[in-house]
């Protein structure tokens, strides 16, 4: 399984699927950030939107998504003030200038993302920003895979392990993988032979039965992660359980901010109360999540659902699976 | 969604804890809090707005050497 | 004459005729006694090629030229993708109440530049005001008029197996210049947008006559677009190889960055074509001719399957070209 939707794209991109011997299949995980939210999390973001005096700050993904009534680009259609960034300072930006709107930024993302937004809420902190907060989605990808690993349904012999996520978390957070679970993992780059060289890897692993967790992406992944990124999660953020479409609730696996930062969190500050959504029956990006199925085998592929009309957001993201597998299609 | 690139440190601004990059001739504002300790001419992957990771130069060109690194390794 | 548009530079009467007479005739030629409702135009016996396109781009000026250089040069590369050689323009500008009229002026003057250039006239304009706030500063639209020489007859249909896809420059730079600009990503790079007339330089493909099958300006959607279409058009499979697409460092670096792909982001200055592939080295070298075609480059060609187009990746794998389709979001995380 390649865990990451960037590996989705990377290997989409390049046709790695079709060139793959027969025996050896590639299925695609839930390391998609836009994707994994859950329709009462999109629904509760959306309501943020609605209000007239909030600036909701978002990175671009997050503007298709479909939630009960609509995404975000819909709404700013209709005049809300919706903003795509590309930098969360750029929210913190707005903020210091619009002194009379309330600044919502959307945490989206893993652990690749979440420290600056750790830090963005840290500077709001230190210049006494009150019209600043935060809706905190950020989660984390170890316990996904555990999750997964739990779960008797999906089968994985192994794990393309994300590059950037690697980068900020290091080695060591996967090791539960071999020694627990006996599966082998690699952290592999994001160009063809980078991919290649991962999946080569696992193939030697799983035939040796000799589970191992590799870093072949070590000229940019120390082994111990980026201890500044570290370190500014612990400070701003503690762990807590965040809710996956399709995997449901994962313990452990989301952030929110520690007390002292309480006044930066949306939720609290506008005490809006996230209403639990009952998901559309026939989408089934909860399956693709987990790589039970492939985009093709779900009904909805292609012909209701197309990155022009998603119904969920594994169509939206443009690293969801099933716009990977529309845009990329091999054959 | 998660795409990140390298870039080479041009200028660096204390202040502010950002640096100017070089991608391919871009040249972009980035921030360094996740990587205090770059210096110019320091090359770093940049992912939405920050650098994230130091690495060396010789990363940031195309790596066909993890392919042939696992071969060699592997005879 | 006032700094900025009023509503009454529209309403037909002396405000109208002051503006018309102080900002455009000076630039576009026209002296108001010759004026009418209609140019006329005396034209032999021929092939008329007849285009028109609305240009809405925001922001007005950008690096290599501003929403008038682009409407005249839009214009007649529609007719230099019909194979004509353009006669005339008509414009027609909607102001925004407000606009600041110097802008206008410069806006108008560079028009003026390239029609000289050219020797291409604009014969008939029409300006209208509307409130502020009802379009964004301001939009243009152009018509143009070009006569098709015999022998020429460029056309998606004529797309045979076996044409070679010739691009006649780098891709994707107007479309990633544009897209660097946007706040928020505030990317500085040295691309400018690369628009410019190309009546010229497909004018040099003119002694190949029929063996050209096909040319199309790739615009918005870039060449990724135009050879989707040309897939439905012609019925034909359309192969392109990644590694002979010519793009510029800087647009790799920057797109690889945005996540965006040079060949999905709009030219306002390159050719793409069809051509006879027994023709395809000459064609080639004629356009290189050509100081607009310094890059052009084979990039593809047609095959005899379904209509799909395919590329060839760098890795010597496949994959689908789909057509664009929606906003270019840039990715992010």
């Amino acid at each position: 399984m390649e865990v990451c939707g960037t590996h989705t794209m990377a290997i989409g991109k390049a046709g790695i699927r079709k060139v793959l011997p027969p025996g050896l299949e590639l299925i695609s995980g839930p390391g998609c950030p836009v994707c994994v939210t859950a329709d009462a999390d999109i629904d509760t973001f959306i309501e943020f939107a609605k209000d007239r005096q909030v600036v909701l700050a978002t990175y671009g993904d997050m503007m298709h998504v479909p939630g009960s009534n609509g995404s975000l680009a819909e709404l700013k259609a209709q005049g809300a003030d919706v903003r795509v960034v590309y930098s969360v300072l750029d929210a913190l930006d707005f903020a210091r200038a619009e002194t009379n709107r309330e600044v919502i930024f959307l945490g989206v993302g893993f652990e690749t993302t979440a420290p600056s937004t750790a830090y963005a809420v840290k500077i709001a902190r230190r210049g006494g920003l009150k019209n600043f907060s935060i809706y905190n989605l950020h989660k984390t990808i170890p316990e996904a895979l555990r999750a997964l690993l739990d779960d008797t349904a999906t089968k994985i012999d192994g794990f393309i392990l994300p590059g950037h996520v690697s980068i900020i978390i290091g080695e060591k957070p996967y090791n539960f993988i071999a020694a627990e679970y006996g599966i082998a993992g690699a952290i592999a780059g994001f160009e063809p032979p980078q991919v290649m060289a991962g999946i080569l890897k696992l193939v030697r692993d799983i035939n040796k039965g000799r589970p191992t967790i590799s870093n072949l992406y070590q000229k940019v992944v120390c082994p111990e992660g980026n201890i500044h990124a570290q370190r500014l999660l612990d400070e701003v953020f503690i762990r807590t359980d965040a809710e996956w479409r399709g995997l449901g609730i994962i313990p452990g696996s989301g952030f929110r901010l520690k007390d002292e930062y309480k006044c930066f969190d949306a939720a609290v500050k506008f005490k809006i109360e996230r209403k639990a959504v009952n998901s559309s029956k026939s989408c089934r990006c909860g399956e693709i999540l987990k790589g039970l199925i492939k985009p093709n085998e779900c009904p909805l592929f292609k012909k209701s659902c197309t990155p022009e009309r998603p119904v969920g957001p594994c169509m939206v993201s443009s690293e969801g699976t099933c716009a990977a597998y529309y845009l990329y299609s091999s054959f | 969604m998660c795409l990140a690139v390298p870039a080479k440190v041009v200028s660096i601004d204390n202040e502010f804890i950002t640096a100017e990059v070089d991608i391919m001739g871009n040249s972009k504002r980035v921030g360094i809090v996740l990587t205090p300790e770059v210096e110019v001419g320091s090359w770093v992957m940049v992912h939405a707005g920050q650098a994230i990771s130091v690495i060396e130069e010789e990363a940031a060109r195309l790596s066909l050497s993890a392919w042939e690194e696992l071969l060699r390794g592997e005879q | 004459m006032a700094e900025r548009i009023q509503l009454a530079h529209g309403s037909g009467g002396k405000l109208t005729a002051d503006l018309i007479r102080e900002v455009f005739y000076p630039s576009l030629g026209g002296v108001e006694k010759f004026a009418n409702d209609s140019a006329v135009i005396n034209l032999p016996a021929c092939r008329i090629a007849l285009t028109i396109d609305s240009f809405v781009i925001n922001p007005i000026f950008f690096p290599g030229g501003n929403i008038g250089k682009l409407a005249f040069c839009g214009t007649v590369n529609d007719l230099a993708a019909a194979g004509a050689i353009p006669i005339a323009l008509s414009a027609s500008f909607i102001l925004e109440e407000g606009l600041d009229i110097s802008k206008l002026r410069l806006i108008v003057k560079s028009m003026g530049e390239i029609s000289q250039k050219t020797g291409i006239t604009v014969v008939a304009g029409d300006t209208k005001v509307v409130d502020k706030g009802s379009v964004d500063k301001l939009f243009i639209t152009t018509a143009g008029i070009g006569i098709i020489p015999g022998g020429i007859n460029y056309h998606p249909q004529n797309i045979q197996p076996g044409d070679h896809i010739i691009v006649s420059g780098t891709i994707g730079d107007h479309g990633y210049c544009l897209t660097a600009l946007r706040a928020g990503i505030e990317i500085k790079s040295s691309i400018k947008s690369d628009c410019q007339p190309l009546h010229e330089l497909v004018a040099h493909l003119k002694p190949l006559g029929c063996a050209v099958h096909a040319a199309r300006d790739a615009t918005r959607g870039g060449v990724g677009m135009v050879l989707n279409e040309w897939s439905r058009q012609s019925g034909r499979g359309i192969v392109v190889y990644e590694k002979d697409l010519p793009i510029k460092d800087q647009v790799k670096g920057g797109c690889a960055m945005l996540g965006l792909e040079p060949i999905y982001l709009a030219n306002e200055g390159k050719m793409v074509f069809a051509v006879d592939q027994r023709k395809s080295a000459e064609a080639l070298s004629l356009i290189k001719t050509h100081k607009m075609g310094r890059n052009a480059a084979v990039i593809g060609e047609v095959v005899d399957t379904k209509a799909q187009v395919v590329m060839e990746t760098e890795w010597g794998t496949k994959r689908f070209l789909t057509a664009p389709h929606g906003e270019i979001l840039p990715r992010v995380c």
